[in-house]
């Protein structure tokens, strides 16, 4: 069946938006090819490096979330500086117990009534230094938090529901793709 | 130092405590304490959005509690797991933050919530000082480290939260670390809370510190409170204790009933508190009979002068001993403070060897405990002193002493003999916790002569008292 823009019927309007938006993600998608080009391998190097909380090259993490290629080359960056890492979790029980193990070190979320979820990594072996960083990559986006000091052998960060960027972090550790690294 | 609480029904609306924790920087407050399982490490973080860790803080937080450690025990604690404490701000360095938050742990234990809602609060709690658990087997050895806690630029800090709890009637507890500048401080919080409720104490050790907590949580006023300080620090009370079990051996039986029944038996309850490495909760009850004994002791005079009236009646029932030595009926105020008997902490009081004379009076030496001086204990709030007990036999009239940290003396007639220091020849004693029957030197001044003791009713009417 033919469209006839003209008639204007509330169908037609949605058609028509619908079509718009193809057209401007192709726009957006062409656009973005001479940009990807321009995210070197030293922009590349200095966001996996980023400080948390510091200016943060835009072009790079768009590119990374969009990119299959950057993102598996940031991906190996990454691994390569990490003290822990995980790609996925072996198994994802349910939101309220995220469990995965990352090299030295296990990660879990704790959530108990009337307190905040909190994010509990164990160091398992003697002798390796203790992350400062954690880095989760996913669908979701990228989030990097600064983890506080070890204390027994546990780094405890809370993760409050109030505070986006940390909730966040809940959410992608709760989503067993998510890539977890800590640094 | 304190007033009665005037507004009684609005205690039913209030709940929770607040907890001060003193810097000279500002007043920080405990927003809340969570104990969880599933977490094996205690932490200190901020009560702001992103729930900040302080890193100091949580290290040596989490070095006081980890399991087993004597703060989890002496507290009533759970076992496992950890703590997360939220306070309002962090702290550069010290470690006066420990006092505070072992209130705030002990009335969490209660099952008080803590918040920083002071007019809805039953209670603000303003404590400082760092405890010494090394060593601590109970809650009277867990003591204060001795510092400069610059206790004034503290209250300093704090007095926007005082104004707030006087401005909503919220009761205040202020628990302060002996020594230094504590008597000056207690003054000066006396006049900043003159005109709301208040309590003032002066802590040596935990014990000091949950005693008069665990009393205001289970429902006691601070007049009775403050009826017991009256009752230890000006003026010394009438109430030697009865000993603990093991020294019962040695104890004599009681020569003779005594005169009067002024004292009510529960006060011997009161001395063995938090004194015996017992079980906290035990000492903690036995204490809060002895306060209330405490109270009605105090009801019976008004004020310092009231205590000398109170020596003529002499109330000692036949438990009221002072340690090993047997009830006198002659010189009932024999004048011991009320905890004056620690002995099981620094070894039992040693009876010196009986001379063959009938004995007409004993003499009981007040000595610094392992590890304190005279200085610390005489202004305790409730003294600990380690005594020996000399016999003064008829066949001498003179007896030798130990001069060595020297804190007091306290004579007690023997049979019908009374016995008395002679005042004339009382030297260097502080004023306001002396008696007839007893003297405390004062720490600063050399004393070169001991006292005589003046008798009535015996062979003798004088013994001399030297050094050995």
């Amino acid at each position: 069946m033919m469209n006839r823009f003209d008639e204007n019927t509330p169908q037609d309007r949605l058609v028509a938006r619908a079509s718009a938006r193809l057209l401007l993600s192709a726009v957006a998608a062409s656009d973005h090819e001479p940009g990807q080009a321009t995210v070197s391998r030293a922009d590349l190097w200095a966001y996996a490096n980023r400080e948390p909380g510091s200016l943060v090259n835009f072009m790079v993490e768009k590119a990374v979330r969009a990119d299959p290629g950057i993102a598996s080359r940031y991906h190996k960056l990454l691994m390569m500086k990490s003290r822990g890492m995980s790609i996925m979790a072996a198994a994802a029980y349910d939101n309220s117990a995220t469990h995965r193990r990352l090299g030295d070190f296990t990660l879990d979320i704790v959530e108990e009534d009337g307190a905040p979820a909190a994010l509990v990594i164990e160091r398992l072996t003697d002798g390796v230094p203790a992350p400062t960083l954690i880095e989760a990559v996913s669908i979701e986006g990228i989030v990097r938090i600064a983890l506080p000091a070890e204390v027994d052998r546990h780094i405890v960060l809370d993760l409050p529901a109030h505070d986006h960027e940390r909730d966040l972090l809940r959410l992608m550790l709760a989503n067993p793709t998510t890539g977890v690294y800590l640094l | 130092m304190a007033e009665t609480r005037q507004d009684d029904a609005s205690d039913a609306r209030r709940s929770g405590l607040t907890v001060v924790v003193p810097t000279t920087a500002g007043a920080i407050l405990i927003r809340g304490l969570r104990w969880t399982q599933k977490i094996p490490a205690s932490r200190v973080v901020l009560g702001n959005e992103t729930a900040d860790q302080c890193e100091r803080w949580t290290k040596e937080y989490n070095n006081l509690l980890r399991p087993g450690d004597p703060m989890r025990t002496l507290l009533g604690l759970p076992e496992g797991g950890g703590f997360r404490l939220v306070v309002t701000s962090e702290i550069d360095h010290g470690k006066s933050w420990i006092m505070p938050v072992a209130a705030g742990h002990f009335g969490s234990a209660l099952g008080e919530a803590l918040h920083t809602d002071i007019p809805r609060a039953r209670l603000l709690i303003w404590t400082t000082g760092a405890l010494d658990f090394s060593m601590a087997e109970n809650a009277s050895a867990a003591a204060i480290v001795p510092n400069d806690y610059q206790l004034v630029s503290k209250i300093d800090h704090s007095r926007e939260l005082f104004a707030t709890a006087a401005h909503a009637g919220t009761p205040v507890l202020c628990i302060l670390p002996a020594g230094g500048d504590a008597e000056r401080a207690a003054t000066v919080l006396g006049k900043v809370l003159a005109n709301q409720t208040h309590h003032v104490a002066i802590a040596g050790s935990l014990a000091d510190l949950i005693g008069p907590l665990d009393g205001f949580l289970k429902g006691e006023d601070f007049s009775a409170m403050a009826a017991r300080r009256t009752a230890l620090v000006p003026i010394p009370k009438p109430e030697p204790r009865a000993k603990p079990a093991p020294e019962a051996a040695v104890e004599p039986p009681p020569v003779e009933p005594p005169v009067t029944q002024a004292t009510p038996p529960p006060m011997g309850a009161y001395a063995l508190a938090g004194d015996r490495p017992r079980a906290l909760s035990q000492g903690l009850d036995s204490r809060k009979i002895g306060i209330i004994a405490a109270a009605a002791l105090t009801l019976m005079g008004t004020g310092a002068g009231a205590y000398l009236l109170m020596q003529k009646p002499a109330p000692t029932p036949p438990v009221v001993v002072i340690t090993p030595t047997p009830g006198t009926p002659g010189t009932p105020s024999s004048t011991l403070p009320q905890n004056t008997t620690l002995p099981q902490q620094t070894g039992p009081a040693q009876i010196a060897p009986t001379s063959t004379g009938t004995t007409v009076a004993r003499l009981t030496v007040l000595a610094a405990p392992a590890g304190s001086s005279c200085q610390a204990q005489a202004y305790q709030m409730q003294p600990r002193f380690v005594e020996t007990v000399v016999e003064l036999t008829a066949d001498k009239p003179f007896a030798e002493i130990d001069g060595n940290a020297l804190c007091g003396l306290v004579v007690a007639g023997s049979g019908p003999v009374s016995a008395r220091f002679l005042q004339s020849s009382v030297v260097g004693a502080v004023q306001s916790l002396s008696g007839t029957n007893r003297i405390i030197f004062n720490p600063g001044a050399t004393v070169e002569r001991l006292p005589v003791v003046s008798m009535e009713g015996g062979s003798l009417d004088k013994i001399e008292l030297r050094r050995r």
